[in-house]
């Protein structure tokens, strides 16, 4: 009796834990890219080094412009730690180095999806991120690939 | 009264420093801001920012502005205000230039660029990207090794590979300048001035390299010049003809993770029949919770003369310190450090010459510092 019940109290958890364990969790962001932008997906390295600006250019030639988030926003919390690698506070410390040896300036930081979006839309070589239910019409999302 | 109106003015810019930095025409201009205030006490010989009656001490500000006009084409200048009652000139450019992106293997730098020389060398006085309120005196302090910024032609760039390897590569030639402090006139009168401005012909640059180890950087510096001596020394009794060429080369390590920093630099100069320059140190600091930091260092620089054989403490700079730090946020920052300092290399009374020749010269040397950094 009492390992009937074990195997029934073991059966329960397990189909309790097999939606998370089975499932990839959906990030918590999306990767925008202006509609006319012939890239379809990016590395993770690629999207960490447009937004580290390691590499400022898409692969026509055209200089990249990325769009940063406020310090506060879950997107940008999220997309620093999963394709950055690093914490926000990490990345603004990166960037202190960069202005203050004049090397360089961080990307612009927009309030939230909208501008995010907005800016996406009026410039053919910006990327940006927003939060995975931000409305993204008239911009195209892409893929991250490991 | 001039100095008064440049500190009303900082006090100003203080005041403005929380609400962040200046951000304009989407980007393509940003005002950043920098700065602190510390105070040292020593119970010996003065050292650094610190004396035995709490005078020397640091206030200052410093305000970077970067332009981007064209896409390819940046224009930087940082203004460096000092507000010290006893400096001359509170308010000097730290460096001003221009620079050209070609793609992100060369980018052409023209002006006033900052030197690139190991770890700290373009940071140097921003507190907020270091552990310590003071960078090690052996390679950062008045040791002929480093210097602010550069005049001339430089080239810098950065490529990667698909493994995830990374290089960052510095060259330039120019002029460089810098503030000498030679406290050994009593064992080599020669030496000339204590404290003096050296100019230098020079050409160098840095590589560093990073694997693909999240936070790992590896770095070698160095130059190649030839000082020529300045107005202000040959005044001070030097003579006029130019020295012997020299060279600086050194390595850096730094690691950065987690709440974790460790830095580890040496550095050697050497002139031909001058003197020569080993330092090096180790830095380590730790968050212990999420806004209080403790670090520690040691340090030791040894500095050989051509004219003078044997030992002596005026040659000799070994230190070991610690320091607490509260971080309100990674902009503005609380420290208090102690550090204990075997040597008179750079730990010296004002009248040096004399203490060492009536043998009251005191070797050891307990410095605590005290103060606030902050940037935005």
């Amino acid at each position: 009796m009492r390992t009937q019940l074990t195997l029934a109290l073991s059966l329960v958890v397990a189909l309790a834990a097999a939606p998370s364990l089975g499932a990839e969790p959906a990030p918590a962001f999306k990767l925008i890219v202006n509609a006319k932008n012939p890239v379809a997906s990016l590395s993770r390295d690629k999207a960490a080094s447009y937004f580290l600006k390691k590499s400022t250019t898409w692969s026509d030639g055209a200089v990249v412009h990325p769009i940063d988030q406020g310090d506060e926003s879950a997107a940008r919390k999220a997309f620093s730690q999963e394709v950055v690698k690093k914490s926000v506070a990490a990345v603004k410390a990166f960037w202190q180095q960069k202005i203050f040896s004049g090397r360089d300036l961080p990307p612009p930081e927009k309030a939230g999806d909208e501008e995010v979006v907005a800016a996406v839309k009026s410039n053919e070589r910006a990327i940006g991120y927003v939060s995975a239910q931000a409305n993204v019409d008239g911009v195209k999302v892409i893929a991250i690939t490991e | 009264m001039r100095t008064h109106r440049i500190a009303t003015a900082i006090a100003g810019l203080l005041l403005a420093a929380p609400a962040g930095a200046v951000e304009l025409a989407d980007g393509k201009l940003a005002i950043n801001g920098f700065g602190g205030v510390g105070v040292g006490l020593t119970d010996k010989n003065a050292y650094d920012l610190a004396n035995p009656t709490g005078t020397r001490g640091a206030a200052d500000f410093s305000l970077a502005v970067s332009a981007r006009p064209m896409e390819r084409l940046a224009l930087n200048t940082q203004l460096h205000f000092n507000l010290r009652a006893d400096i001359e000139t509170p308010a000097i450019f730290d460096w001003s230039f221009a620079e050209w992106t070609f793609n992100d293997a060369a980018r052409l730098r023209i002006g006033q660029a900052k030197m690139p020389l190991g770890i700290y060398g373009e940071l140097e006085h921003v507190g907020t990207l270091r552990p310590f309120f003071s960078l090690p005196q052996g390679i950062y302090g008045p040791a002929e090794i480093y210097t602010q910024s550069y005049q001339g032609v430089g080239l810098t760039g950065h490529v990667e590979n698909a493994a995830g390897w990374g290089l960052d590569y510095d060259a330039f030639v120019g002029n460089l300048f810098v503030e000498v402090h030679t406290p050994f006139a009593a064992i080599a009168p020669e030496t000339g001035a204590e404290q003096h401005l050296q100019h230098f012909q020079a050409a160098g640059g840095r590589i560093g390299l990073l694997p693909p180890v999240e936070g790992l950087r590896l770095l070698a510096s160095g130059y190649y010049g030839r000082t020529t001596r300045s107005e202000e020394s040959i005044a001070l009794g030097e003579p006029a003809e130019d020295l012997n060429p020299f060279f600086v080369v050194g390595g850096s390590a730094e690691y950065l993770r987690s709440g974790f920093s460790a830095r580890a630099e040496y550095f050697y100069r050497g002139e031909e029949g001058d003197e020569t320059v080993n330092s090096g140190y180790l830095e380590l600091a730790y968050f212990v919770t999420e806004k209080v930091q403790l670090g520690a260092r040691g340090e030791l620089s040894v500095t050989s003369l051509v004219d003078f054989e044997g030992e002596s403490p005026l040659l000799v700079h070994r230190a070991l310190g610690g320091t607490i730090n509260y971080w309100f946020t990674p902009g503005f920052v609380v420290k208090l450090s102690y550090d204990n300092v075997f040597g008179n290399r750079f730990a010296y009374p004002p009248d040096v010459e004399a203490a060492y020749a009536e043998g009251r010269l005191k070797n050891r040397t307990n410095v605590l510092m005290a103060g606030m950094q902050f940037s935005y």
